[in-house]
């Protein structure tokens, strides 16, 4: 469904079926269901040591706008302000540090700019957790973005613990995660 | 339970009398404006020793559609079913220690009171190393989650800090719950 685009109305003029539907029906069905998106690595991803990865996103859990998701790639479909937002599950390590960002590409897949990222040391799995993912670090970023149809997000993460590293996936669960949401016309 | 409006196709020829408009115009902004959010944080402390805690909530801020029901103190009850954002804040006790642990939260949902972190029930998570720490600097978790909540789902916040302390520092709504209707699938 496109945004509507409201009309300025002029007086005498006849309110139609189809001026009722397009300016006042096709409002508040738009606010109700915007392009809401979300996706998850939901198994095990090995990730380098020291360089930034491409989370390859699994599957849409939410999806109100036939937004394609492709190696880890998600593309607009509609223009708009975007709260997009992720979560990086990492498995349990002491050393280093550990990152995650949302990358900015043109229709092209070209990388145009890393809006949001953060970072922290890498720490301990808290107790009594699930031994059958026991996570070391888990971190989120966030930001408002404005995008145009075909712009494409990515998520990324980083660590530097000396070797590969699990981003963790119990293959069901939603632990690392992206979603956006529109939130406004750009 | 918010209805949400479900605007009518209007037909050729006929006339918008005034309960249509009033059914399709006035009510679908009304409720537009208003959308489910609740709001709520606890007044007193409570503490976590090296073990996840089941955090309960005391006070509400705002609850537009009765999320915090009476008697689940340690939950939010989806009324309205749709896409909601869930967000728990944890304001951890200052301590000044040159060892200041570690801080967890997470985020369940449909979970039973369960507080065993990263099984399924979990929908956010964060950690944040204290390290070394005075008795100024805030010592916090915030989570964000996105998850579609039917009518009757839950979401509840659990808590750890590895050195003992209270999830509470000198002003009580600074740990919070709250959840916001986004939209419908």
């Amino acid at each position: 469904m496109a945004i509507p685009s409201l009309r300025t109305w002029t007086r005498g003029e006849l309110a139609t079926a189809a001026m009722l539907n397009a300016n006042i029906r096709d409002v508040p069905n738009w606010l109700l269901r915007p392009p809401i998106f979300q996706s998850s690595r939901l198994n095990n991803q090995s990730i380098s040591n020291a360089s930034w990865s491409v989370v390859l996103l699994e599957g849409s859990f939410i999806n109100t706008d036939g937004m394609t998701l492709s190696s880890g790639v998600v593309t607009v479909v509609t223009r708009g302000i975007y709260d997009c937002r992720c979560q990086a599950f990492f498995q349990s390590h002491g050393t280093g540090v550990r990152g995650v960002s949302i990358d900015r590409l043109d229709v092209d897949g070209n990388f145009v700019e890393n809006p949001v990222r953060s970072g922290e040391l890498s720490s301990t799995s808290p107790p009594n957790e699930n031994t059958n993912v026991l996570t070391g670090t888990a971190l989120s970023c966030g930001k408002l973005i404005s995008l145009n149809p075909g712009e494409k997000l990515r998520m990324m993460v980083y660590q530097n613990s000396g070797g590969a590293l699990n981003l963790l996936g119990d293959g069901t669960h939603m632990f690392s995660w992206f979603a956006m949401r529109w939130v406004a016309e750009n | 339970m918010v209805a949400v409006p479900s605007p009518r196709t209007w037909a050729s020829g006929e006339t918008p009398t005034d309960a249509l408009l009033n059914e399709n115009i006035r009510d679908s902004y009304r409720t537009l404006m208003r959308m489910p959010v609740a709001i709520v944080y606890r007044s007193s402390a409570q503490t976590s020793s090296n073990a996840f805690i089941l955090l309960t909530w005391t006070t509400t801020i705002f609850d537009s559609d009765g999320m915090k029901a009476a008697g689940t103190v340690n939950r939010l009850t989806a009324v309205t079913a749709g896409v909601y954002e869930v967000v728990l804040h944890v304001d951890w006790k200052l301590i000044n220690d040159s060892n200041g642990g570690v801080r967890w939260a997470g985020i369940m949902k449909n979970n039973s009171d369960g507080t065993t972190p990263h099984t399924s029930g979990e929908i956010g998570f964060d950690s944040n190393i204290v390290g070394s720490n005075d008795a100024v600097g805030p010592q916090t978790n915030h989570v964000v989650a996105q998850t579609f909540l039917s009518q009757g789902d839950y979401v509840q916040g659990i808590a750890c800090s590895s050195i003992a302390t209270d999830t509470f520092d000198g002003q009580a709504n600074r740990t919070f719950f709250q959840a916001r209707w986004l939209g419908t699938t």
